[in-house]
């Protein structure tokens, strides 16, 4: 089940590059463009890291560390799994047909039907960043899978939310809330967060989980319990979130409109 | 066999609108709770092989049927077995079982290639590569799309489009296909030929076909019974036969003429409308034939004509009218 599930990740991806890349320019200026943006962070940086030698123990190699993994968690999120963020719309407009009539679990179907290719573009930036910070040969390995397990933390929750879209009209706006809290709060020494948001971001944003434990207990220390927990907090999540989703399935209202697969 | 068994299946919805005070101004904060019953108690079965019409005007209740036969929607209360399996609780072993054609959503990628879409179908139902195509071949042969399988699916035409929608819905040899207004703004004849085609599927592959439309012209030659459904209920369940010796017998005929004329008594022939040189009559074909009609008319004055047949609602309010008679 796991092995057909991977492949139907792959096809999806596979055929979402191929439509992409009918538009060359438009593919390669999407990617070029998300690298550039993320880089102009770096001069931001730069630039506190002039006034202050360090932010607690946080240094520029550190950042750079958290806009790897940021950038990792996010890309594989939105590459792989692009249709989770559009979950609220699909159901508000009443567009899950398709999915409902083929032999596949929906939601998986569903996440992994779309691809961002601007988020190719965070992909590449990981290791740009890490080679930016000077990592160490390994953490160019250790990223990828903490990469794929902190985007699965990523994509469960925002489908958590995504949910609620099933019960309350436009109900995914919190989903969206979600989503830029966590590109504006994943970047930043955790350091500087009193309890209260840490609490938050080791919870509905899921910053934490995804970025903080990885980088302070994986590369820049070693404690397994968080790792295991990070990895119990992307289970459990999972879980959650294909509970959710199949309870909320039963409200789900099919549509009339007009539509295709673009 | 029976393929599809419905029992008592009824579907509300449930929405919510501003309650209306007595002073005749709307609450801003209290709602009422509104229920649209859709299908309201429907009880039919589907013998194997069968080309089943299921028709109705919008809003009759159709889709939401259908949907429920293919696990899409949750009935509210009843039973429903397809091949033996429950939609809503066998969703997955179900849909290697049946196959959906939807006219108004399409399924396939507009950007891909026909080709490369049946290959993704393929994937989709765990097909195994030589099977798949060699299944590719027989039924681009089938439906003549080879000239234009490998071209994106946004250049084709809408007729091209719901033939390449057909093979994608049979690429997993389904034993049941249902077509859900195929034909929705297809010209005269991508209609015909997509007509024939499902004639074909249920001929040659011997598929049960469950065919929805608010067109009746659609259904006359693909099926030979067929389930009229009107505000949720069934409101007739014969076969196309008898419907077409009751009630598609009927044909309306506008005439536009040069000049006046006086148009003569003839059996199962009634004037609707006359004003001017503008005629409307019926003509009841039981009664007489098209050609005795014609000879009302002197065909050199003939400006314009126009033969329909009668429209559904028509068809539906005569049903009722017969019902209240017995």
């Amino acid at each position: 089940m796991v092995a057909k599930n991977l492949g139907l990740i792959f096809k999806y991806f596979n055929l979402n590059i191929r439509k992409a890349y009918q538009y060359k320019t438009s593919f390669f200026m999407s990617i070029i463009m998300m690298i550039c943006n993320n880089a102009f962070f770096i001069i931001q940086w730069l630039i506190i890291f002039s006034v202050t030698d360090r932010i607690g123990n946080y240094g520029f190699e550190e950042v750079m560390l958290l806009w790897a993994l940021s950038a990792g968690t996010y890309g594989v999120a939105h590459v792989f799994f692009e249709g989770a963020f559009n979950i609220g719309s699909l159901v508000y407009e009443g567009k899950l047909d398709v999915y409902l009539t083929q032999p596949k679990s929906v939601l998986i179907n569903l996440i992994c039907s779309e691809s961002s290719i601007s988020a190719i573009g965070d992909l590449l930036y990981t290791f740009i960043a890490l080679a930016i910070a000077g990592a160490p040969w390994w953490w160019y390995l250790a990223i990828i899978p903490v990469s794929i397990v902190g985007g699965i933390i990523y994509v469960a929750v925002v489908t958590c939310f995504q949910t609620l879209s099933f019960y309350v009209k436009r109900g995914s706006s919190i989903a969206d809330m979600i989503n830029s809290a966590v590109t504006m709060f994943g970047n930043y020494p955790p350091i500087i967060f009193n309890s209260v948001v840490k609490v938050i971001l080791f919870t509905i944003v899921p910053c934490g989980f995804m970025i903080f434990v990885p980088a302070e207990n994986l590369f820049l220390g070693f404690n397994i319990w968080w790792i295991l927990g990070m990895i119990g907090f992307a289970v459990i999540t999972t879980i959650l979130a294909f509970i959710l989703f199949k309870r909320g399935l039963r409200k789900y209202n099919s549509g009339s409109l007009m539509g295709g697969r673009l | 066999m029976n393929v599809i068994e419905v029992n008592n299946l009824r579907k509300e919805f449930v929405s919510k609108k501003k309650r209306v005070k007595e002073n005749g101004k709307t609450s801003l904060f209290k709602k009422d709770k509104v229920i649209k019953r859709a299908v309201d108690d429907i009880s039919f079965c589907v013998n194997e092989g069968e080309a089943l019409a299921f028709i109705g005007p919008n809003g009759a209740g159709k889709s939401t049927t259908i949907k429920m036969l293919t696990g899409i929607l949750y009935p509210t209360s009843g039973s429903v077995k397809v091949m033996g399996l429950d939609p809503s609780k066998d969703r997955i072993k179900l849909s290697y079982q049946i196959g959906t054609v939807f006219g108004q959503k399409e399924q396939l990628w507009v950007h891909l290639s026909a080709m490369d879409n049946f290959k993704f179908f393929g994937a989709i139902y765990d097909i195994r590569k030589e099977k798949l195509e060699k299944r590719i071949k027989e039924l681009a042969d089938l439906f003549e799309v080879n000239e234009f399988i490998n071209q994106p699916v946004k250049s084709l035409s809408l007729g091209q489009r719901m033939k390449c929608e057909m093979i994608a819905s049979l690429i997993h040899e389904p034993k049941v296909l249902f077509f859900d207004e195929p034909t929705i703004g297809l010209d005269p004849i991508a209609k015909e030929t997509l007509r024939k085609l499902i004639k074909k599927i249920n001929k040659e592959l011997n598929t049960t076909i469950i065919f929805t439309s608010h067109d009746v012209g659609d259904i006359e030659e693909v099926c030979k019974r067929v389930i009229i459904i009107n505000d949720g209920k069934i409101v007739l369940d014969d076969s196309m036969k008898n419907l077409k010796y009751h009630y598609l017998n009927k044909k309306i005929i506008e005439v536009n003429m040069k000049n006046n004329i006086k148009i003569e008594k003839t059996a199962g022939v009634q004037v609707i409308k006359s004003k001017d040189t503008l005629y409307k009559i019926e003509a009841d074909l039981n009664q007489t034939t098209m050609a005795d009609v014609m000879k009302l008319f002197n065909p050199d004055d003939i400006q314009d004509i126009t033969i329909s047949s009668t429209p559904l609602e028509e068809i539906i309010k005569d049903i009722y009218k017969r019902r209240e008679h017995e």
